[in-house]
């Protein structure tokens, strides 16, 4: 335990976070909150392309989190944790109300302005991001949600699998054909 | 595919190599265009998928108030054993901060017969709104409650439905905003609030009493109105056991909202009275009474008996949830009576109780700056 105790002092603490959080200290679960909320919220935008919506998943994620702390492997990270739960409810909700991702046009309107670069570069770069948007939104949502948390959220595959309740050769097939295609899509013209 | 060792790129990113494995391949895409490239693009992949969506910093007040909101849906949602056995339901409401009270009891139009499935609180998935942070509700220990908590807009108001079909809750709700409502539903009454401190108790699903410990509420049954002020209560008088049945024994659930119970249907009366005992559960939880007392001298602008009715809610209800709120109220109370090294005091033990609290930052604050401070003044 000590080893491990110098191996890995944060994931002790995140696991002593988790027991309190199931005990019913929800001061654990205000300190988890403030660690994590800004990545969750992220992690929903990239993954329903929708930032009306970030705050609501990310409050029902930790909501829903008090619950799911019972499920817990002390052994992992709660950060990929908390987003697996957020994942899952972004399924929940695009399934519920078809709600998740608004293509090609409303996606235009939310591409981010950055003023420190030429024109030309800006013109350059707001093309490629623009084509990765659209074809992350064509992506099936499953793909999507594992591409993103694999690729841009930083999850591993065993993570993601234990997250979405899926069999990891799953999850590497899903990122296999979502990272094919935005690699056609997005660098097609390059490579 | 050009190589047929691309998957194997794919599986070094991802840690899925073994150390050997890992080094064959190494060796390979240094002689092979089309795996260098791959990985090439991968790279490039991720960095343009980070920066395709980006999020503007939330304000800290933004940052607080999310958070704020998930401890309070979270510590309304905390697992409570639920048996439906229990006849009587009663409700105690304590408000912390009651400004202009209007407390609507409209009794629907008819009873429902047939009381809802039992239903538990789907903690974060049945929500599609987060609940209103000015309400919070808790099941006190050795209570039991059996509720859900869902939050609709509805002609542009914000409006959270408590659906009560078995236990006790305690309710806390702070001004509401003008386009927000927040309303307890039974199964045959409901009751609308505005921001107050009161008491209501219903049995067997059905609205059984209602008294006032601050600001005024108004009950409206039919075409009776009455407003009681702090101190009144009233209570339904069962006329005759037979009138039971003069109301409809099913409806549909959606018009639980709509209409009051006509006067010649009304199997109950308004009567003012100066106390209601309710038969079998009169008094709110001793919790709720001293919290609620305590709020009360702060209200009032006693502060230095507020602040130590505080101090003592906190010592003897350690556990509530509200002890730490509680013990904030105490540095607040004593810097308002002007009992400025009692609050610094009262800060550091926030801060020792309550080291990750909500308001650490302002109890850290004003525990520093009376540190700081406190050598001057001995000078």
């Amino acid at each position: 335990m000590r080893a491990l105790a110098r191996e890995r002092p944060e994931r002790l603490d995140e696991a002593d976070l988790m027991r309190r959080l199931t005990e019913g200290d929800l001061s654990a679960l205000g300190t988890i909150y403030d660690r994590y909320a800004e990545d969750v919220r992220l992690f929903v935008v990239r993954a329903t392309g929708r930032r009306d919506v970030a705050d609501d998943v990310t409050h029902d994620a930790f909501v829903a989190l008090v619950e799911a702390s019972k499920r817990y492997d002390p052994e992992h990270a709660v950060r990929a944790f908390v987003i697996g739960i957020a994942g899952k409810l972004v399924l929940r909700r695009r399934r519920r109300a078809a709600v998740a991702f608004r293509v090609l046009g409303e996606l235009r309107d939310r591409l981010v302005t950055r003023h420190d670069r030429t024109p030309e570069v800006e013109a350059d770069e707001d093309q490629q991001l623009e084509r990765y948007r659209r074809a992350l939104a064509r992506l099936s949502d499953a793909k999507r949600l594992t591409v993103v948390m694999a690729d841009l959220e930083g999850l591993t595959g065993p993570e993601i699998a234990r997250a979405l309740d899926l069999p990891v050769g799953t999850v590497w097939t899903r990122l296999h054909h979502a990272r094919r295609a935005l690699r056609d899509a997005v660098l097609g013209g390059e490579t | 595919m050009s190589c047929r060792m691309e998957p194997l790129v794919a599986a070094h990113r991802d840690g899925r190599l073994a150390a050997g494995e890992a080094e064959s391949l190494e060796r390979h895409v240094r002689a092979c265009r089309s795996c260098r490239d791959l990985r090439r693009d991968m790279g490039r992949l991720e960095q343009v998928g980070r920066r395709a969506f980006e999020l503007p910093e939330p304000s800290r007040l933004d940052r607080r108030r999310g958070r704020l909101e998930v401890l309070r849906a979270a510590a309304a949602a905390r697992p409570t054993a639920t048996p439906r056995s229990a006849r009587g339901v009663w409700l105690a409401a304590a408000a912390a901060a009651a400004m202009s009270v209007v407390l609507g009891v409209e009794l629907a139009t008819d009873r429902i017969a047939s009381s809802p499935p039992p239903q538990r609180l789907d903690v974060g998935l049945a929500p599609s709104l987060p609940i209103l942070e000015a309400v919070r509700v808790q099941v006190l220990p050795g209570e039991r409650a059996d509720y859900a908590r869902e939050v609709a807009f509805d002609r542009g108001l914000r409006v959270e439905r408590l659906r009560l079909w078995d236990g006790s809750v305690d309710v806390a709700v702070d001004a509401l905003r003008a386009d927000q409502r927040f309303i307890v539903v039974t199964t045959d009454a409901e009751v609308e609030v505005r921001g107050t401190r009161f008491s209501v108790r219903a049995e067997a699903g059905a609205l059984h009493g209602v008294s006032v410990r601050e600001g005024r509420v108004e009950v409206r049954r039919g075409d009776q109105h009455r407003r009681l002020s702090a101190g009144d209560a009233w209570q339904p008088r069962r006329e005759t056991t037979t009138s039971e049945g003069t109301l409809p024994d099913r409806v549909p659930r959606d018009r639980m909202t709509r209409g009051s119970v006509p006067a010649d249907e009304a199997n109950v009366a308004v009567a003012p009275v100066g106390k209601v005992a309710p038969p079998t559960r009169p008094d709110p939880p001793p919790a709720s009474a001293a919290f609620a007392a305590a709020m009360a001298e702060l209200e009032a602008g006693n502060y230095g008996e507020a602040g130590d009715s505080l101090q003592r809610f906190v010592a003897g209800h350690a556990d509530d949830p509200r002890a730490e709120d509680a013990a904030f109220l105490v540095i607040v109370a004593m810097l308002r009576a002007g009992r400025h090294a009692e609050a610094a005091v009262a800060a550091r033990a926030y801060l020792g109780r309550f080291p990750h609290g909500a308001r650490r930052a302002e109890a850290s604050a004003i525990a520093n700056r009376r540190e700081k401070t406190a050598p001057r003044a001995t000078e």
